[in-house]
């Protein structure tokens, strides 16, 4: 097991608004970690900063002690709140591009995957529905072999079939090697998967803590717990 | 990586840019065609329908416009391919590839030079071939025999070379190719920093670099001693010649420093201040 | 299908006391292969590493051995499954009991009602 991220003091600010508020975190790898906290609380915010879309405004954020940039790139494998692809692409043209750039990326995978699914490569990404280009968006990200995926908000508004559908690809894709730091505010959805939450609240880290404790030591569920601490 | 960047950027743009040239080549077929039966029913004193003559003038228009659309269009196109796949949604992927940010920037630069570059060249090319064709072939004749060679004497005598000319030609439009380019994704990048409005925020930045540049380069344009020479009255030839080279070096080396800004904008942006909100 | 698992209680707890009942009902029989840690974690819908963890706790107990290169097996003891039988089954007898004195019903009551059932359920 060895430390993935590492912040230390990590402000992000806004203008006058602070997003995120002097934050202290690492993350480990061989996890399946949950980053829960209501809308706006800073989630989406810390995770663009690990991906290198947002500049920190003042402390440090290290992946693997590198500074983000290519290498931590190369490990980091993400998974935006919104579809993010050029829509005018065939599914078979983006495999080929993730392929291409990303050297853990493993296409047979994939297309194993759009089979299982029904989804023919050579659709535009336009012709699809919501829900289905989000199932394409997920499956590359998943068909990477790297060292942390960082996916936000993956069940944000998905009825429970297909919820059921993305937990699974995100399970049956998983190396207990590496790390999964899921966002989200729908905690019931998604707690038999995790074994790690972090509490975020107001860009400040509330709590973090194994899932094992939570329900072991107070006889909670991590839904319970979330409810009293954020309650209002 | 760098070879697979350049590979899909041209891939992602080829498509419309291709199109982009053969509506020019096809509208420069037209136009030929239009001129040249013009002169034909002239030679033979031959009076067309009006109709024939809407049409034929149609199409010279039709031409005409298509020239300053083709660059517009080819412009318009390089900038919102760069914004699209730079500051909106597609940022996403583009800026999460495992590749320096400042990498996939100078790849998207040259990309859009290469293709501005091209049009150019094409623009150039159309008109040649319009020219040429109406006059039968005596255009490239004349410009090859009488500019090249006949000019040459006499431009010399006032201290001009034609190969000098050129050389000047091709390094300004080089120059111009990357200022409007740069303009445009310097304002972008300046509009991206801002929280919300990113598009509005890039095209005041890019009406304030407009002002700042206009402003500096009439500053330039009087210290290179433009006014005073109009204003002293001096009409000797050499010294013409003499002022028009000052003032072209002092434009070339003005625009050289503007590039050199609109591009330091974009690289320290993009190494250090992506803003993908 | 996914396992239907409480929140309030740690899952691979949860696990090896389903795991413990496929055993002693007969689901798995002693010295029968186990399916991999990603197999399970994939049916249950639950991680693998919990799945793992659940896995460590039957072999610290003995109900399954790992054989290094072909996987995990159910223990081929068949005395210490009838033991574990044994004891699964008091907990949910003494449960049952816990749960009619709650209701007031005297141990006696208790024994009378149950025989009264058993009976009725046979016509």
């Amino acid at each position: 097991m060895s430390t993935l991220v590492e912040c230390k003091n990590l402000t992000k600010k806004y203008g006058s608004r602070t997003a995120i508020d002097n934050i202290d975190l690492a993350i480990e790898s061989g996890h399946i970690i949950g980053l829960l906290g209501p809308n706006g609380s800073g989630k989406t915010t810390l995770i663009k900063m690990m991906n290198g879309l947002l500049t920190p405004t003042s402390g440090s954020l290290y992946m693997k002690q590198n500074p983000i940039g290519p290498t931590s790139k190369k490990h980091i494998s993400y998974l935006p709140d919104h579809t993010y692809l050029n829509m005018n692409q065939r599914v078979r043209d983006i495999v080929s591009y993730f392929a291409d750039f990303y050297e853990d990326f493993e296409p047979k995978r994939a297309y194993d995957m759009l089979e299982k699914l029904s989804i023919n490569p050579d659709d535009r990404l336009r012709t699809m529905s919501k829900g289905t280009k989000e199932k394409v968006q997920l499956i590359l990200v998943m068909s990477r072999r790297a060292d942390l995926y960082i996916l936000d908000e993956p069940i944000a508004g998905v009825d429970p079939a297909a919820r059921d559908f993305i937990l699974n690809i995100i399970l049956s894709n998983y190396d207990p090697e590496a790390s999964i730091l899921i966002s989200t505010h729908l905690i019931a959805d998604i707690e038999n998967i995790l074994d790690e939450v972090i509490f975020i609240q107001n860009g400040q880290i509330r709590l973090t803590a194994s899932v094992d404790d939570i329900r072991g030591n107070q006889g909670k569920s991590v839904d319970t717990l979330f409810r009293e601490v954020f309650r209002c | 990586m760098l070879g697979k960047l350049f590979k899909y950027e041209f891939k992602n743009t080829a498509k419309v840019m291709l199109l982009i040239y053969a509506v020019l080549i096809v509208t420069t077929c037209i136009g030929t065609l239009a001129l040249r039966s013009t002169i034909r029913f002239d030679s033979i004193g031959a009076d067309p329908s009006p109709v024939v003559t809407m049409l034929i003038v149609g199409a010279i228009i039709l031409y005409i416009l298509s020239l300053f659309a083709f660059f517009i269009v080819t412009y318009v196109y390089m900038c919102m391919h760069f914004y699209k796949t730079m500051y909106s949604a597609q940022g996403y992927l583009t800026h999460t590839l495992p590749v320096k940010q400042l990498t996939t920037f100078h790849v998207k630069l040259a990309t859009s030079f290469v293709w501005m570059f091209i049009a150019l060249l094409l623009f150039i090319g159309s008109v040649f071939a319009l020219l040429n064709s109406v006059t039968d072939g005596e255009f490239w004749q004349i410009f090859s025999q009488e500019f090249i060679t006949g000019f040459d004497s006499e431009l010399a005598a006032m201290g001009f070379h034609t190969a000098g000319l050129i050389a000047q030609f091709l390094f300004s439009t080089v120059l111009s190719c990357l200022t409007y380019l740069l303009w445009v994704f310097a304002s972008a990048s300046i509009g991206q920093l801002f929280s919300s409005n990113k598009v509005l925020a890039s095209v005041v930045a890019g009406i304030i670099l407009y002002f700042i540049n206009q402003t500096l380069s009439l500053i330039v344009l009087l210290a290179s001693g433009y006014f005073n020479t109009i204003f002293s009255g001096s009409d000797a030839n050499s010294e013409v010649a003499l002022m028009n080279n000052s003032l072209l070096s002092a434009n070339n080396i003005y625009a050289i420093l503007v590039v050199i800004v609109l591009y330091s904008i974009c690289n320290v942006i993009v190494r250090k201040h992506i803003n993908l909100e | 299908m996914a396992w239907n698992l409480d929140s309030d209680r740690p899952i691979f707890l949860q696990i090896v006391e389903r795991i413990q009942t496929d055993i002693v009902s007969g689901r798995y029989h002693a010295g029968d292969k186990l399916p991999s840690v990603r197999e399970l974690a994939a049916e249950a819908a639950v991680n693998p590493n919990t799945m793992q963890k659940a896995f460590t706790e039957l072999e610290r107990m003995g109900l399954v051995y790992s054989k290094r290169t072909s996987g995990r097996f159910i223990t081929e003891d068949s005395h210490m499954i009838e033991q574990l039988k044994t004891s699964l089954a008091t907990e949910k007898i003494q449960e049952f009991i816990r749960l009619m004195q709650q209701l007031g019903f005297e141990n006696e009551e208790i024994l009378a009602l149950m025989q009264q059932t058993m009976k009725g359920e046979k016509l």
